[in-house]
């Protein structure tokens, strides 16, 4: 790939070139004159830009990475939902105060998936399968902050 | 006073003052640029301001030597050179300066924002960026604000990284016009 000289200079003065292409470049530094301007642009313009402020420059999130964090929750509601069915089954005449401390169990570990603060989606059936699966919630909000703190890292579920 | 060869006091002072004058147009003119190219090579704000000097103390020393047209590029030269003479007075190696660069955890955030682009710049930079068309000014802001390299970005869009380079090298070319000299 033919890449042009300010592309280049760019890139020298971002440390993205390797040791022969730095070789090659500092070489034609000595003595192309459109090779020094496009570096010193490429400094000055990049020096500005990187004084904005970074609020107004944040940049749109990927699709790849809301896609990741929208399977996260759906994942995690389609456990608590899932849980939820679970304990349903085992109790058939529904859920009905008993006295054996049944129901109250039941009611514990439905709070300790925090399902007041995790609202049942309708599950997508490209999910079906994961709420089956028997990832711990702490990992799952383990992975949701690292997702949210590691912006742009590469890899998907 | 003989007349002749021998210059009068006056001249001299004369001549001291053109060259002066000459060194003072030269220095507004070019030192930023001189400094973006010189940091670019040397990645140090002091060495930056060492080759300067020198850069400009040869300049002094030369001015009957070099063509009035011919003063930007003799300048960008002997700067360069006198960088790169001062990289290998300092025994650091091309590749153990590219090393040194890449295991700084700092090292892009060092850009001398502050010392060389001044507050016209800036904001001027800034008007050009935000007439960007959105995909370009993504490929900027990641690159710039949030550290990640054209190959992580193209992985993270889902591009080939010939596409972010492009996009790049388009956002360039239309912020490079907010430079004074553009």
């Amino acid at each position: 790939m033919i890449v042009d000289v300010n592309t280049l200079a760019l890139q020298y003065a971002l440390g993205e070139l390797n040791a022969t292409e730095v070789e090659a470049f500092e070489t034609r530094l000595e003595t192309d004159q459109a090779a020094r301007e496009a570096l010193a642009d490429a400094v000055l313009v990049m020096g500005a830009v990187r004084r904005q402020p970074q609020a107004a420059t944040r940049p749109a999130e990927s699709p790849v990475s809301i896609s990741r964090r929208s399977r996260l929750v759906a994942f995690a509601s389609c456990t608590a939902a899932g849980l939820a069915v679970v304990a349903l089954l085992k109790t058939p005449e529904g859920p009905v105060l008993r006295s054996n401390g049944e129901v109250p169990a039941i009611v514990g570990t439905w709070s300790e998936l925090g399902a007041e603060e995790t609202p049942l989606t309708d599950v997508d059936s490209e999910f079906a399968d994961d709420a089956d699966s028997d990832i711990p919630d702490w990992m799952v909000a383990a992975v949701l902050d690292a997702d949210e703190s590691a912006p742009g890292s590469e890899g998907t579920l | 006073m003989k007349a002749g060869s021998v210059r009068s006091n006056g001249e001299v002072e004369q001549q001291a003052g053109r060259q002066q004058e000459l060194l003072v147009a030269l220095f507004h003119e070019h030192s930023d640029r001189l400094r973006g190219m010189l940091w670019g090579v040397l990645r140090s704000q002091d060495s930056v301001d060492d080759v300067l000097q020198t850069t400009f103390t040869k300049a002094l020393e030369s001015t009957h030597d070099v063509r009035t047209g011919s003063w930007k590029a003799w300048l960008f030269q002997v700067a360069y050179n006198e960088a790169m003479l001062l990289r290998r007075k300092e025994g650091v190696q091309q590749r153990a300066f590219q090393k040194v660069i890449a295991e700084q955890p700092q090292a892009h955030e060092t850009w001398p924002g502050d010392s060389l682009a001044t507050q016209e710049l800036v904001e001027r930079v800034g008007k050009s960026l935000a007439e960007l068309p959105p995909e370009q000014q993504e490929v900027v802001r990641r690159r710039m604000h949030h550290e990640q390299t054209f190959a992580e970005i193209a992985a993270d869009l889902g591009l080939p990284l010939g596409t972010v380079l492009t996009r790049m090298r388009l956002a360039m070319e239309k912020l490079r016009k907010a430079l004074p000299h553009s």
